[in-house]
């Protein structure tokens, strides 16, 4: 049991990884795409906490990640209600002022 | 007075006339018949002093002369045309009286007059050519004067139409002639004329002088005023033909000698037939012109050059007296509305009212017919018998011509007869005419009546009432016709005997009270086929009116053809630019297809690869994933 006992973390940080990339694929919506983010990012925490079983560091290294992906969600959400405010849209197809075509 | 400046004078003086007339206004004027009278007693001196012919040639263009040819024939036509000018002007200021265009008229008799002389004296064929249309527009001019009316100016328009055809013959004739003789004159023609070029002019003077088949516009010319129609039918228009002729006669080919005597005849005959039946006295009296025409050219295709021209003489002095009898009758009864004032059914019993006309249309009546006693009766004489002798020297079918020109004289004393019982004898058949205010028979009247009547005697021309010619021959420059005396004898005899018929069977026929008469009065339009054919004058107007509509419609269906060709052209064109889309098309598709094709390709491989760095920031990542799988399957499994 305990041999294969990360197997399961694994498992769940793939699922997660997965859900995050269809999110972020799928979506059109910008707070969706957000959302499958952070689920990506998620997914790399949990690898980071199941892998440093033996020591702290890889836990330590994860609650600064998390940390510094609240800092980025809120800078992200910060943007974003500028470009809603400019655009009156979230639609990522819509927000494509930077294309040349 | 020299001779060109009295030939010139007697030319010019009726044209400023009448020029002066019409520029001076609407008011009652005798310039123009004073011009005339001048130029008729200057015509008289010409007569008197020509001794030899006067010839004069000037150069009107760089190498091209004209001349003018005045010979004794010539100068007494001249005094003809002048002197029955001068009558139809001293008439026509009483006909005319009324009329608010009368200074128009005048201008354009004086034109007539001045075409006419000028086609007597031209020399050269060219300038006779030039005076020949001028005579043809004038007529026209004449004929179309009342032209506010449609029948009057279409019937002018006819008449034109068919003297242009005939002149066109008469043009070719004319340059054939200048081809084969390298001259132009008359004077100078010294061999014969070939077959073509005779032809030719002969039917240039058939159309003007109305032979067969021409003679309908004679006809419809009578809607013109009635002093016209004595003016063209007596000295102007129709003369020209029969003296064209005359003049070049002498060097005509033998063959189409013939073929004018034959023509002559035939018209002197379809002319008299025609006058048998009409109702109208002018119509009567047109056809008895085409009758008597028939006579002259006879006369000049058997030779007798002479006898024609003396009969063109004695029928214009008789002829325009019958017409500008004719002029007071319709005058007179011209007030009536309820009927046709030209149509002798209503007529009868005018002797008492108009005594003069009476007396005029006897004596000129007796010299149509042939009475003797008569000028009509020499002349005609003169021309049967040359008719005649000219037979007995050809064949036994000659005698077809003189036989036809003696049954002639018999229906032209019918005629002529039932003409005059019909009008003057009897009753009157129309009530109301008693009421009509009388047109007088005044000076201007009489004086041109009288003076027509008294060239219609024998007395004018020969003592002797039987001879064929006349004792001022000589004089005028008329060689005498020589004949044999059996042929002169059998001839007169059986020519008086026939008039004399004629006459007495118009009057058996037609006098008042006869059943035959009252038959006739009474009757309407000829029902049977002959009756309308001798009635319209063989139809030749309405046959000439066909040829104009089958070439017509000849050209309709020129057109039709036409555009079936513009069709098929239209066709091959369409078919041009059909194939040029084709091939257009193949380019398109084909050539430009294989380039563009390439060009798609790349273009797709482009779009392929740029997918990759898609605007779509989600496409970007799964490009991402697919190209990490890809990767990741690379490392694992090679």
């Amino acid at each position: 049991m305990s041999e294969l006992y990360p197997t399961y973390y694994l498992y769940l940080s793939a699922f997660l990884f997965g859900a995050g990339i269809f999110i972020v694929i799928s979506k059109r919506n910008v707070i969706f795409v957000l959302v499958g983010i952070e689920l990506i990012l998620n997914s790399a925490n949990l690898l980071l906490a199941t892998f440093s079983k033996a020591d702290l560091n890889g836990q330590t290294f994860a609650i600064f990640s998390i940390v510094l992906t609240v800092c980025e969600v809120a800078i992200a959400l910060a943007i974003l209600l500028n470009v809603y405010k400019t655009h009156r849209s979230s639609n990522l197809d819509e927000l494509n002022e930077l294309s040349n075509e | 007075m020299n001779i060109e400046a009295l030939i010139l004078l007697i030319l010019l003086l009726p044209l400023i006339g009448g020029l002066s007339d019409y520029l001076l206004g609407h008011s009652r004027r005798f310039i123009a018949t004073v011009f005339v009278a001048i130029s008729f007693g200057l015509t008289l001196y010409l007569v008197l002093i020509l001794e030899n012919p006067y010839l004069a040639k000037l150069e009107w263009l760089p190498d091209f002369q004209i001349g003018i040819h005045v010979d004794k024939p010539a100068a007494t036509l001249l005094a003809l045309v002048a002197f029955i000018s001068l009558l139809v002007h001293l008439f026509s200021h009483e006909y005319m009286k009324e009329d608010p265009s009368k200074h128009r008229y005048f201008a354009k008799l004086g034109f007539f007059t001045f075409s006419m002389m000028g086609l007597l004296i031209a020399d050269n064929l060219i300038l006779l050519f030039i005076f020949w249309e001028l005579v043809g527009i004038a007529s026209y001019l004449l004929i179309g004067f009342w032209f506010e009316k449609e029948e009057i100016s279409s019937s002018a328009r006819m008449a034109f139409m068919v003297n242009r055809v005939a002149d066109v013959a008469l043009f070719a004739g004319i340059l054939m002639i200048y081809r084969s003789n390298g001259s132009l004159f008359i004077s100078e023609i010294d061999r014969s004329i070939l077959f073509l070029p005779s032809l030719f002019i002969a039917i240039g003077a058939f159309g003007k002088s109305a032979q067969l088949p021409f003679s309908g516009w004679l006809v419809k010319a009578m809607v013109g005023p009635t002093p016209i129609s004595a003016f063209i039918h007596a000295a102007t228009m129709v003369a020209a033909g029969v003296y064209l002729l005359f003049r070049v006669g002498p060097f005509l080919d033998s063959d189409v000698l013939v073929v004018i005597a034959l023509i002559g005849v035939l018209t002197a005959l379809y002319g008299a037939i025609s006058a048998i039946t009409q109702n109208d006295i002018k119509k009567v009296l047109a056809y008895s012109t085409v009758s008597q025409l028939g006579y002259m050219v006879m006369g000049i295709g058997v030779g007798a050059g002479e006898a024609s021209l003396f009969h063109l003489w004695t029928h214009a002095f008789f002829k325009a007296g019958l017409f500008l009898g004719a002029g007071v009758i319709m005058h007179h009864l011209h007030q009536q509305k309820q009927f046709d004032a030209q149509d002798m059914r209503f007529m009868g019993g005018l002797r008492k009212k108009l005594p003069w006309t009476f007396v005029v249309f006897l004596v000129c009546g007796f010299a149509l017919a042939g009475i003797p006693f008569s000028s009509g009766f020499m002349s005609k004489e003169g021309i049967l018998v040359a008719a005649w002798a000219w037979a007995d020297g050809f064949g036994t079918w000659a005698y077809l011509i003189p036989d036809v020109a003696l049954i002639t004289v018999l229906i032209t004393a019918f005629y002529i007869g039932r003409l005059i019982v019909l009008v003057f004898l009897g009753e009157n058949r129309s009530q109301e005419i008693s009421k009509v205010i009388v047109f007088g028979e005044n000076g201007f009247i009489k004086i041109p009546l009288a003076l027509l009547a008294l060239g219609s005697v024998w007395l004018v021309y020969n003592i002797n009432p039987l001879a064929h010619h006349s004792l001022l021959d000589p004089f005028i420059g008329l060689s005498a016709v020589s004949s044999d005396s059996f042929i002169s004898i059998a001839a007169t005899g059986i020519s008086i005997l026939l008039s004399s018929t004629g006459l007495l069977l118009a009057f058996f026929f037609f006098k008042p009270g006869s059943s035959f008469s009252s038959r006739y009065l009474s009757s309407g339009e000829p029902v049977s086929i002959g009756g309308k054919l001798i009635i319209n004058g063989l139809y030749l107007t309405s046959i000439y009116r066909g040829f104009g509509t089958a070439i017509f419609s000849a050209s309709k269906a020129i057109t039709w053809i036409e555009k079936q060709i513009d069709g098929f052209l239209h066709f091959i064109a369409v078919g041009g630019v059909v194939l040029s889309k084709v091939i257009a098309i193949f380019d398109r598709l084909i050539i430009d297809g294989l380039v563009n094709l390439s060009a798609w390709l790349a273009g797709l491989f482009g779009n392929v690869t740029r997918g990759v760095h898609s605007s779509q920031s989600q496409w970007q990542i799964i490009w991402l994933l697919i190209s990490f799988v890809l990767i990741l399957i690379w490392i694992l499994f090679f």
